[in-house]
């Protein structure tokens, strides 16, 4: 009998999320998940915190329940990859040789690393922090008093730096711009974040950028910055960001625009092919794109996609959010903090900082926090409620780490 | 009827504001207390089910608690997983207050 195929290219978080939600929403007929990267799909946060830390390894974290996808009758090709889409024919051509006819196409592909196009890149000892392999191969190389550079200051090379200093090395942060988390956090948290992580025998360099790797007999030996500086190393991270994996979106001549385009229902511009997490480039009104990558926004795109892909038109709204660990503290963003005019700190007693970004009319527009995990949780939670509510507490309870944002939530619905 | 359960006092009533949550470490466990704003009182395990947190850390809305971590949320009253990242419930207790105390039964 023919079945009607969603086939979904990437089984990361969005894609394996996608392939769920059209189970439980219902759809009867056949589901096809395709992965070039030939593992058991797992989770990503913890590769760069309890995978570096050698704590656990990658497939401790699952993302499907095992038994799920025999039980739920859904074909999982590990290893191979997705050549081409055709689109008139609506076939997907696979690495093996193979095509598929797929009802609707998700294009759950990811990001790859950028990387860095300097002389020595090919010695042995330099890695990306992407995937269970590179995870894996970095907790390797974490031993007591090695030295380490990590290259670029954001999010994925903070938790390396916690974890690489957690097992005893010296580590070296290199980053181009003025503070840490540019893009994530606001200046007075960027400085608490450097202070606690120099506390921790964490050493700074920021405003240089790499130039060179030196080796010797192939093997990684040091790293050149711009100023002249040399540091010795034995081993280097590059977390200078991600870029989305858009060639088998492009080579079938789907809109990219930072990514895959899609509109509010996550739909590229054909409309049996939709993108969903860090590929995914969504619209948020007229001429604004967004494209998230973080675990909340596969999540749910991953949820959104598949009832939509089943015939749905339900919008996506974004609740960006997102967490890291980094030695003893969290930290936790909601919101987007771009249009906000000025900003509120609440210093709580155990030295947690929360600050709320405030738009011209003090609505809040994101939150951040830096410190212990029950002072960060719930001053962003309550954040994001207040968000979500469109309640505007004075700039005086929000300072006020004795004031329970809380009760702003009860007074209106009482 | 008898009361065959084996009651252990946990803490004072007044340690657990409406609305909220509080932690009682017993015996190398913690357990989380809870205390509605209709003054009804449930006990869970206190440690996430999805990674390691103690969900009293965590943020109470009704009848949910959000772990602090991963923003997991469960149904205090039934232990319920009610979205991802969490999958796995969490344990709950019988709970009874008596003379201004809370008593867990943990068997």
């Amino acid at each position: 009998m023919h079945q009607e195929n969603m086939v979904i290219v990437g089984a990361g978080h969005s894609g394996a999320r996608a392939a769920q939600a059209l189970r439980a929403n219902g759809w009867q007929e056949r589901i096809t998940i395709i992965d070039a990267e030939g593992r058991t799909p797992y989770e990503r946060p913890p590769l760069s915190k309890a995978v570096l830390k050698g704590e656990r390894a990658a497939e401790v974290a699952p993302l499907f329940p095992a038994g799920y996808l025999a039980e739920n009758g859904i074909d999982f090709l590990s290893g191979i990859g997705a050549t081409a889409i055709d689109r008139a024919g609506q076939r997907l051509a696979l690495s093996d040789g193979n095509t598929l006819p797929y009802h609707r196409l998700l294009l759950a592909t990811g990001a790859i690393p950028r990387d860095l196009g300097v002389p020595g890149r090919d010695a042995s000892g330099i890695y990306p922090l992407r995937n269970a392999a590179d995870a894996e191969s970095i907790a390797q190389r974490l031993q007591p008093g090695v030295d380490i550079v990590i290259v670029g200051g954001g999010l994925i090379g903070l938790e390396a730096a916690s974890a690489a200093i957690s097992r005893g090395c010296n580590v070296t942060v290199v980053e181009a711009g003025p503070r840490l988390m540019m893009r994530a956090v606001p200046a007075p948290l960027s400085s608490k974040i450097r202070h606690h992580h120099e506390s921790k025998g964490v050493r700074f360099l920021f405003g240089r950028r790499v130039v060179g790797f030196g080796q010797h007999a192939g093997g990684l030996n040091s790293v050149s910055l711009n100023d002249g500086t040399t540091l010795t190393c034995s081993a280097s991270i590059i977390s200078i960001g991600v870029l989305p994996r858009t060639e088998l979106a492009e080579r079938a001549g789907l809109t990219l625009d930072n990514g895959v385009a899609v509109n509010c229902f996550l739909q590229t511009s054909d409309p049996y092919i939709y993108a969903a997490g860090d590929a995914s480039s969504f619209a948020l009104g007229p001429g604004v794109r967004m494209r998230l990558e973080c675990w909340k926004n596969a999540e749910d795109q991953g949820s959104v996609v598949a009832r939509n892909m089943m015939g749905g038109c339900e919008p996506y709204l974004p609740f960006p959010w997102m967490w890291s660990d980094q030695f003893d503290q969290t930290m936790q963003i909601a919101g987007i903090a771009d249009g906000a005019v000025d900003h509120v700190e609440r210093q709580c007693e155990d030295g947690t900082l929360l600050i709320y970004h405030l738009d011209d009319a003090e609505k809040i527009q994101a939150v951040s926090g830096f410190g212990s995990i029950r002072e960060v949780s719930r001053g962003v939670r309550a954040g994001q409620m207040l968000m979500e509510r469109g309640l505007r507490p004075s700039r005086q309870a929000l300072q006020d780490p004795n004031c329970d944002l809380r009760m702003f939530a009860k007074a209106v619905v009482a | 009827m008898s009361d065959t359960k084996n009651w252990i006092k946990a803490l004072d009533t007044t340690k657990v504001a409406r609305g909220d949550v509080a932690r009682w470490d017993h015996d190398g466990r913690s357990y989380a207390i809870f205390r509605t704003d209709s003054d009804a009182f449930y006990a869970t395990d206190d440690i996430c089910t999805h990674e390691y947190a103690h969900i009293s850390d965590g943020y109470v809305e009704g009848t949910t608690i959000e772990c602090p971590r991963h923003a997991g949320c469960f149904d205090f009253r039934t232990g319920q997983a009610l979205n991802p990242p969490v999958c796995v419930n969490l344990r709950t207790f019988p709970v009874k207050v008596e003379d201004g105390a809370i008593y867990i039964d943990i068997a």
